[in-house]
């Protein structure tokens, strides 16, 4: 999928906003949307409600066109910057979401229940959105993601503007989403709160995917590794050279944290040697803000490398 | 899919418009209720002498205010309902199961049957004061009366049209722009003496008035003392029915299709 935002009259000028994007999305994935600003996320997402159009190239959601309306009783969205209609309430607005995306009054009544007591609504809902503050807006356009029930649920910064118990109602809310296999779809600048939700992540910068693939598997550092130990008097000297040691007292157990595989297998060899009983060998793992970093890091640098050659040739 | 919340909410949208509240302001207090609480003056007056007179002169004033109605408040009511399905709080509408065909028509039938409730009050009361006065009610009068409601649909629908795609401000003054300039334009630079360059403009000046239908016909249709009557011995009836359908339809559909392709971007809309 490509997708051009005309900026005047000339092609020219047009900004490539998604280029040649080609992505599958599994039911029960949990995916994170992770790029910097101006990357195309929120384009994408827009695109995939029907608000925009792709300038080329198709976008399929539930098997349908993403511009019929047949599968958006399946889906909730939390849009970027959500404006919904002042002059109605909180339940009025509610109301029209549920009703048009087909459920009766009774079962309208008792989401709006569960909701109220999931995202701490109960004091909002009768309120003219118009007094609403941004923090109450975006409850409000979560709870409209979620009244009606939906397979598929595509939130952009969903916790922005939200208060640190209104986060933590969200966090509960999505995990318990989460273990009912929905498919959700996340875009966040906070990737501490998407780190331990999502399974799956999407990098996306300057409108193409850079990166995708699981969690667990992108996060794995390359080559290095915890060892547990325990068993000893004194710590071996030449054990020290190979990384930095950490030593529980409580447990009376010691962490090694070598940087390459060549050090683990030297680190193994030590403690073998001096009759040291190892506990854990685990992969050291990345936290998702340091792999997204490392990544766009990784990206500057290649674009600075392509330029250097370029000038040199 | 339940279109009454659809209704329900153009009607609360068009609540909480300022123009809105104007045109209903305007009809009742400048355009009904006028006429209406001078109904037994008009019953005395219809037995006097000067009765057939007076007579056409209320039809004037009442086919005058069917002519501002048509200039100023049909477009007022197009930019609303223009407005209205391409700002950005449809856009949370959009995103449960409704389309924009859903929202295009319900927005369209909503302000098209208040559109057409105004329309019927213009056309009671012009059959009221026939009555009282005891004009003979032809059927060419009838007729005419029919083809005055394309009026205001045609202002009501060309600004709409022109909305989705602009703001007010540049639609207003377009439509002035149009609406007043371009039928002298034409007419002056026909003149069977002109000079190229004049009949580039005249060239011009068509082009642009192929864009706006020419409404003020359809809004002095039924005017006693309308230059149109003169008009209708060039055009029939029914060639203005018909150019007021076309007209109409063009616009919804040409309406349609754009606005169902139209990307709705928060900072353009």
């Amino acid at each position: 999928m490509v997708k051009y935002y005309r900026t005047a009259r000339i092609p020219s000028r047009s900004i490539l906003a998604l280029d040649h994007i080609d992505l599958d999305i599994f039911p029960g994935e949990i995916i994170a949307l992770l790029g910097p600003n101006g990357a195309g996320k929120t384009t994408f997402l827009r695109i995939l409600f029907g608000l925009i159009y792709p300038t080329s190239g198709e976008v399929k959601v539930f098997g349908s066109d993403c511009q019929d309306k047949s599968w958006k009783n399946r889906a909730g969205y939390v849009p970027e910057h959500y404006d919904p209609p002042k002059f109605l309430t909180g339940y009025e607005l509610l109301e029209i979401g549920a009703r048009v995306n087909g459920l009766s009054k009774n079962v309208f009544l008792s989401r709006l229940e569960w909701l109220e007591e999931s995202l701490n609504l109960k004091e909002i809902l009768n309120l003219n959105i118009s007094q609403y503050s941004r923090g109450m807006l975006q409850q409000l356009a979560l709870a409209g993601c979620f009244i009606h029930n939906p397979e598929l649920i595509v939130l952009d910064e969903p916790t922005a503007n939200l208060d640190a118990l209104s986060r933590k109602k969200l966090q509960e809310l999505l995990y318990q989403l989460a273990q009912e296999d929905k498919t959700i779809l996340i875009s966040s600048h906070i990737l501490s709160e998407l780190e331990e939700l999502c399974n799956k992540v999407i990098l996306i910068d300057k409108g193409k995917i850079i990166q995708q693939g699981y969690i667990k598997d992108l996060l794995t550092s390359d080559g290095g590794y915890t060892i547990c130990f325990k068993g000893f008097t004194s710590i071996p000297q030449s054990l020290k050279a190979l990384g930095d040691i950490n030593y529980d007292p409580k447990l009376e157990i010691a962490y090694l944290e070598t940087r390459t595989e060549y050090e683990k297998d030297r680190a193994v060899k030590i403690l073998t040697e001096n009759n040291i009983s190892i506990e854990v060998i685990e992969p050291k793992q990345k936290t998702l803000e340091e792999y997204f970093l490392e990544v766009l890091e990784q990206k500057e640098l290649e674009k600075y490398f392509l330029k250097i050659t370029g000038e040199n040739e | 899919m339940n279109k009454r919340y659809l209704y329900k909410y153009f009607f609360q949208n068009a609540l909480h418009s300022f123009l809105f509240w104007l045109v209903i302001f305007i009809i009742v207090f400048e355009f009904a209720l006028p006429f209406l609480l001078k109904i037994p003056a008009m019953i005395e007056l219809s037995q006097s002498g000067k009765g057939k007179l007076i007579e056409r002169m209320i039809l004037e004033q009442l086919n005058l205010n069917l002519y501002i109605f048509g200039f100023f408040l049909a477009p007022a009511l197009g930019i609303i309902a223009g407005r209205a399905l391409v700002n950005r709080e449809i856009e949370v509408l959009l995103t449960h199961r409704l389309s924009r065909k859903d929202l295009f028509i319900s927005g369209f039938i909503f302000y098209g049957l208040f559109l057409f409730a105004i329309w019927l009050i213009f056309i009671l009361l012009y059959l009221l004061v026939t009555y009282i006065f005891d004009h003979k009610i032809t059927l060419d009068l009838v007729l005419k009366l029919i083809i005055s409601i394309f009026g205001i649909m045609l202002p009501f629908l060309w600004v709409s049209f022109f909305s989705l795609n602009a703001k007010p401000i540049p639609v207003i003054l377009l439509y002035l722009v149009v609406y007043l300039s371009v039928p002298p334009l034409s007419e002056y630079f026909e003149h069977p003496n002109s000079s190229g360059l004049e009949k580039f403009f005249v060239g011009a000046s068509k082009v642009i008035s192929i864009v706006i239908p020419q409404t003020q016909p359809f809004q002095l249709i039924a005017s006693p003392f309308s230059a149109v009557d003169k008009m209708g011995a060039q055009y029939t009836l029914f060639k203005w029915f018909v150019y007021g359908i076309l007209w109409s339809l063009f616009l919804l559909v040409s309406g349609f299709l754009i606005y169902q392709k139209k990307d709705l971007i928060p900072h353009q809309t």
